[in-house]
C-alpha cells in the first residue's frame, strides 16, 4: 500500500521522475560508452602524429574539480540555449577523460594480431572496433558502464542547476519533496517507498552486469581465454 | 601459377631500425619456403609485408602477376596463421573459421557447405560450437588453419604456427601443416625460429640474418653447403664447432694452438685461390667428429669436459686447447670429464671459411 501511494505522493509523480531519470542516465551512460571507447581505441590502437599529446591532454582534464568549471559550463549551456533540457546532462559527459583512460588502458592489452587477423580476412576498420574490440571489452565496459550510471543517477546538483520545470525533474529532485514545508521528513513510510524505488535500478543494472563486473572491477586486462 | 617475388624489400621502422634489408626472393607456385633465423632477424616482418600489414618502405611485392605493394591486406587474397593463433575469444569456433567469407558477403548456404569441409578436412567437427577458452593449444591452431584455408587463399602464411604448442604436439603438427600443404597446393611461407621446424617442413629454406637473406636452399643444402659463418653456426643441432686455425701453404696444413692438421690436396688449392689471408676458420660437425679411447693416425689429443647422454645419441663436451668443441657420440658411449679421448675429423665433411670475410672457402 505504501508503494502505492508513494507513486503520487511527490511532484512530478515518482514514475515521472523514474522516467526521466532512466531516459537521462541510460543515454548518458550508452553516449559515454560509445564516445569513450571510439576515443579510447583510436588512442590504443592507432599511432598518429600527436596522440600522445592527445591522450595527455584528455588526462590532464581529470586535475579540474568539477565546482570550478560548474559557472562556465552553466554558461556554456545557457549560450546553447540548453537551460531547462535533457541536453546538459547527456551531452557534456559523452567523453569522459577517467572512462577514456580505463578504456585506453584495457585495449592496449588486447594483441595487435587479434585486430591484424580480422584486418587481414576483409574487416573494416569501423569493424574492427565494432566487431571485435567492443565485445572484447564487455567486462571493462560494464564495470565503467556501472560506476557511471550509478554517478549520472545519483547527481543532484547539476541537474538542479540545469532544470527549473518540475515535470522534468529526475529522481534526485524529486526526492527534494520528501521534506515537507516544516523541513522534516513526517511521513516515514512514504519516504521509504520513494527511496527504495529511487535505488531499485541500480541494483537491477548490477545484477544485468554481474557476470562481467567481478572480471572488469578484479583486473582491467583482456584474457584470451 | 601463384608466385611470390620479392624485389629488393626493404622496411625501415623509425629512422634507422632496418628490419628487412634489400631482400630479393622468389617463392615458386606450390612451394612451401620456410623464413628461418634468430629473433630480430626480419622475417616475420618480411612476412607481414606480403601481408599487407606493414607497408615497405622501398622494394616490390609480387603475389601472381600482380604487383601488391599499393593492395591493401585484405584484397591481396593471403591468408594468415598468426603465432598466438589470434582467435576471437568472444566468437564460437563456427564463427571464427567462417568470418572470412561473412566479410566477403558469401551466400550462407555456400558457408555453411565450406565450413563443413574445413572441419572435416581438419577433422574439428566436434569443435564448432565451443569458444576458443574451451579449446587446447593444438584445437586452437587447428581452428587458425581452418580459417585460413576457408577462404581457398592464393597465399599462405604462417607466423611461427608451432611457437605455442608443447614438444609433443609440436612434432605431429609440423607434418600435418606439410600434408595440409600439399593437399592444398597452396604456395605457403612460414616463419620461424627452430632449424629442425624449417629443415622438417621447407621445400626450401631462406636464412635471414639482420635483415638479409644469408643463403637459400634445401635443408641438405644448409646442412652440407653452408655459404657464411652464420648458417653453418646456426643449421645444425649441435651447432658446427669452429676452430681458428692458420693455413700453412708448406705444410699444406690448418695449424691452431692444440694440433696441426693436414688437409687434402684439392682442399689446399680451394684455400689458396680463395683464402683473403692465411687466417681461416675450420668447421666441423659434431657429427663428423669420431672419438676414439687410444691414439690412432692423424689423431688430436683432447681432454673430456663434460658428457650428456640424451638416450638416442651422447653429446660430449672436448677441451682442445682454450676452446671447448662438442662432438656426437653413439649412446653406448662411455667416458668422464678429465678422461682423454682421441678424435679424428671426418675430412670429406670439414668446412673451411675465411675469417676475415666470414665466408665458406671450401
Amino acid at each position: 500500500m505504501n508503494f502505492y501511494d508513494a507513486l503520487n505522493f511527490l511532484r512530478p509523480p515518482i514514475y515521472r521522475a523514474f522516467m526521466n531519470s532512466i531516459i537521462v542516465t541510460g543515454s548518458y551512460t550508452v553516449l559515454l560508452l560509445l564516445g569513450s571507447s571510439l576515443t579510447a581505441y583510436a588512442l590504443a590502437k592507432y599511432r598518429f602524429r600527436g596522440g600522445r599529446l592527445v591522450f595527455w591532454i584528455i588526462i590532464s582534464t581529470m586535475m579540474l574539480p568539477g565546482v570550478i568549471t560548474l559557472v562556465p559550463s552553466v554558461m556554456l549551456m545557457f549560450w546553447f540555449g540548453w537551460l531547462d533540457t535533457y541536453w546538459p546532462l547527456i551531452i557534456p559527459g559523452a567523453v569522459n577523460a577517467y572512462t577514456v583512460f580505463l578504456l585506453r588502458q584495457y585495449m592496449i592489452t588486447v594483441p595487435d594480431e587479434v585486430l591484424d587477423a580480422a584486418r587481414l580476412y576483409g574487416c573494416s576498420e569501423f569493424g574492427l572496433f565494432w566487431r571485435i574490440m567492443l565485445p572484447l571489452c564487455k567486462p571493462a565496459l560494464a564495470a565503467i558502464g556501472l560506476i557511471n550510471f550509478v554517478w549520472s543517477w545519483n547527481d543532484f546538483l547539476w541537474p538542479l542547476i540545469i532544470i527549473s520545470d518540475q515535470n522534468k525533474f529526475t529522481m534526485q529532485l524529486a526526492l527534494m519533496g520528501l521534506w515537507d514545508i516544516h523541513g522534516s521528513l513526517s511521513q516515514l513510510n512514504l519516504v521509504s517507498a520513494c527511496t527504495v524505488y529511487a535505488t531499485l535500478p541500480l541494483i537491477i543494472f548490477s545484477i544485468i552486469t554481474s557476470k562481467h563486473l567481478i572480471k572488469g572491477f578484479t583486473g582491467l586486462t583482456y584474457t584470451k581465454r | 601459377m601463384v608466385e611470390v617475388i620479392l624485389e629488393k624489400l626493404t622496411k625501415v621502422f623509425g629512422k634507422n631500425t632496418v628490419a628487412v634489408d634489400n631482400v630479393n626472393l622468389h617463392i615458386k607456385d606450390k612451394e612451401f619456403l620456410v623464413l628461418l633465423g634468430p629473433s630480430g632477424c626480419g622475417k616475420t616482418t618480411t612476412l607481414r609485408c606480403i601481408a599487407g600489414l606493414e607497408t615497405p618502405t622501398s622494394g616490390s611485392i609480387y603475389i601472381g602477376d600482380r604487383l601488391v605493394n599499393d593492395v591493401s591486406e585484405k584484397d591481396r587474397d593471403v591468408a594468415m596463421v598468426f603465432q598466438t593463433f589470434a582467435l576471437w575469444p568472444h566468437m564460437k569456433v563456427k564463427d571464427n573459421i567462417t568470418f572470412p567469407l561473412k566479410m566477403h558477403k558469401v551466400p550462407k548456404e555456400e558457408i555453411k557447405k565450406k565450413l563443413n569441409e574445413t572441419a572435416k578436412l581438419l577433422e574439428m567437427s566436434h569443435l564448432l560450437d565451443r569458444v576458443p577458452g574451451q579449446l587446447s593449444g593444438g584445437e586452437a591452431q587447428r581452428v587458425a588453419l581452418g580459417r585460413a584455408i576457408i577462404r581457398d587463399p592464393k597465399v599462405f602464411l604462417l607466423d611461427e604456427p608451432l611457437a605455442n604448442l608443447d614438444a609433443k604436439l609440436r612434432v605431429h603438427m609440423r607434418v600435418e601443416i606439410r600434408k595440409l600443404q600439399e593437399k592444398l597446393g597452396v604456395t605457403t611461407v612460414c616463419v620461424t625460429h627452430d632449424q629442425v621446424e624449417a629443415m622438417a617442413m621447407a621445400d626450401r629454406i631462406a636464412v635471414m640474418h639482420q635483415g638479409k637473406i644469408g643463403q637459400l636452399g634445401t635443408a641438405s643444402d644448409l646442412y652440407d653447403q653452408p655459404q657464411d659463418l652464420f648458417v653453418a653456426g646456426f643449421i645444425g643441432s649441435p651447432p658446427m664447432n669452429f676452430i681458428d686455425c692458420t693455413y700453412e701453404e708448406e705444410k699444406k696444413a690448418l695449424i691452431s694452438e692444440a694440433f696441426s692438421l693436414e688437409i687434402p690436396k684439392n682442399l689446399a688449392i680451394e684455400i689458396k685461390e680463395h683464402a683473403t689471408s692465411s687466417e681461416v676458420i675450420l668447421g666441423v660437425r659434431p657429427q663428423d667428429i669420431a672419438l676414439h679411447e687410444k691414439q690412432t693416425p692423424n689423431s688430436i689429443s683432447t681432454e673430456v669436459y663434460a658428457m650428456e647422454p640424451l638416450g638416442s645419441e651422447a653429446i660430449v663436451d672436448l677441451r682442445l686447447g682454450d676452446i671447448i668443441i662438442k662432438a656426437v657420440a653413439p649412446p653406448t658411449y662411455r667416458t668422464r670429464p678429465g678422461d682423454t679421448t682421441w678424435i679424428i675429423f671426418n675430412m670429406d665433411r670439414i668446412h673451411v671459411l675465411d675469417k676475415k670475410t666470414e665466408k665458406a672457402i671450401v
